[in-house]
């Protein structure tokens, strides 16, 4: 039975789409088939962790959201690209970079259920064992519905003041949906905070589940987006903590 | 004249609300009278971090524009937020208060005309210097007309691979919109990179100028938005380069 897990947030900023990134390739690292979906539409950014850029982007979500394409023709196989030897695979179905195609989902907007469907037929048509959907921020009708039909819901937050209720107000939702598996993760926490209290504090207060809580690293930001942190650092301690969070998430 | 500086960015999360408080409150520190508009519709963030509660908000930027306000009704004096006898003024006007209506005014849609006569009228009621208006991210309807009204643009990114290619959109925009100066604020810089190097390397990529380039600051983190950096470290070399951002904008 295939899964759905999808990573949120309340707030940009939080690192949400390079965790979904870094776990997704631990997935796949395990042999799993795993899809991740870009559904920030208004602000694509995970293809730039695969190292895709705009001339090897053959469709996009926008395309199959707007009938040009089936979806799983939007399905870019990034295995290779890796460059890790994963026994499984990773299929990336990418938001449009081009400014004229983000615009038009500004000003026309999409079919939302368009997007539910596409779902099935991308988890159908690949054979996946898993679909990572890297979630537009906040709380509106697309991520509603993405939290809806997942198995698995990772919440990013940081430890500032600006997500707290924010990301109360989503475990909430969370709950109200049913959603089966339901984890925090607390990151870029400054050097000053003691994680494992941080993770104790975030716990008690919203009454749920913290898969990790990730330390700011030097290394990671750095980084910057370039690549999958832990194929670059296999041993790090927070490549440690993200394999603690896809096992949770994937259960 | 009072002059009108927006702050963009492409990317959400890159600390625009942080810069725009703090470049704000150096600048009234200095003896300037400031106001900040909380244009981040989507997700003010400027009430938490000047401490403004809900409650605390009769009158606020979505207020304006559904015309039940003028604008400088909805500004609060701050300035005691940046402690006793301060020579300038601070003002904020929150991007909505307890009414929750900010899905329904994106809907609605605003014009360039109300919010650039709102932007004056604010300014001759209170005898502003400078108008700071902090904006959502990205490149949208809202963000385009601030960036159309705004005598100075500033737009902050990190040095993550996530942003280069939206940040040339937002200053080829600025272009189109004949913007007189736009300059980039490069934020959270790792540690240990030679700033001055990083700001040649972002002179050259963009063919922009660039106001600072700030480190990132473990202070600033741990502070977060419990209080103005600024205010909390008034002689730390951050908060010298935050007047730097100032000088340059005005």
């Amino acid at each position: 039975m295939s899964k759905i897990i999808s990573i949120h947030s309340f707030r940009g900023g939080t690192g949400k789409s390079n965790t979904c990134a870094n776990v997704t390739t631990l997935l796949a690292a395990q042999g799993m088939r795993v899809g991740v979906v870009d559904t920030d539409i208004q602000s694509p950014g995970i293809h730039v962790l695969f190292g895709m850029e705009e001339e090897d982007m053959k469709h996009s979500l926008n395309d199959y959201l707007w009938g040009k394409c089936k979806i799983e023709e939007c399905a870019h196989d990034v295995t290779a690209s890796l460059k890790a030897n994963l026994s499984g695979k990773v299929f990336l179905i990418p938001s449009s970079i081009k400014a004229g195609e983000i615009a038009r989902v500004l000003r026309e907007g999409y079919d939302v259920g368009l997007l539910n469907d596409g779902f099935r037929g991308l988890t159908d048509a690949l054979n996946l064992d898993v679909l990572m959907i890297d979630t537009h921020p906040g709380l509106n009708e697309e991520t509603l519905l993405s939290i809806a039909i997942s198995d698995a819901l990772g919440i990013i937050m940081r430890p500032d003041q600006q997500d707290y209720q924010g990301t109360g107000v989503t475990v909430e939702i969370a709950r109200k949906l049913d959603v089966p598996r339901l984890f925090i993760v607390v990151n870029k926490i400054p050097p000053m905070y003691n994680t494992d209290e941080v993770k104790a504090r975030v716990e008690k207060t919203y009454n749920c589940q913290v898969a990790a809580a990730l330390p700011h690293s030097d290394e990671m930001m750095t980084l910057a987006s370039a690549g999958i942190f832990v194929l670059k650092y296999p041993d790090h301690q927070v490549t440690q903590a993200y394999k603690v969070v896809a096992e949770k998430l994937a259960g | 004249m009072s002059k009108t500086i927006s702050i963009h960015s492409f990317l959400r999360g890159v600390g625009k609300s942080h810069i725009v408080a703090n470049v704000a409150s150096v600048l009234a520190a200095q003896g300037k009278r400031v106001a900040v508009l909380d244009m981040n519709i989507y997700a003010p963030t400027l009430n938490l971090l000047f401490g403004l509660g809900s409650l605390d908000v009769k009158n606020s930027l979505t207020d304006y524009l559904f015309g039940r306000c003028t604008l400088d009704s909805a500004a609060y004096d701050i300035t005691s937020s940046l402690g006793a006898k301060q020579k300038g003024k601070l003002y904020v006007v929150p991007a909505e208060g307890r009414s929750g209506e900010s899905a329904l005014l994106l809907r609605k849609g605003f014009t360039v005309e109300q919010l650039g006569e709102g932007a004056h009228q604010l300014a001759r009621a209170l005898n502003l210097d400078v108008l700071l208006i902090d904006n959502g991210a990205g490149v949208n309807q809202e963000t385009m007309i601030s960036i159309a009204i705004a005598d100075s643009l500033g737009v902050v990114l990190r040095l993550d691979k996530k942003d280069y290619q939206g940040t040339s959109l937002v200053l080829e925009i600025a272009k189109e919109l004949s913007v007189p100066h736009a300059s980039l604020i490069v934020n959270q810089a790792p540690s240990d990179y030679d700033l001055s190097e990083v700001k040649t390397k972002v002179i050259k990529a963009y063919h922009s100028d660039v106001a600072a380039v700030l480190p990132y600051s473990s202070e600033l983190a741990t502070l977060a938005s419990d209080a103005l950096f600024v205010v909390k470290y008034p002689n730390h070399a951050l908060t010298k380069l935050f007047k730097q951002v100032g000088e340059k904008l005005m």
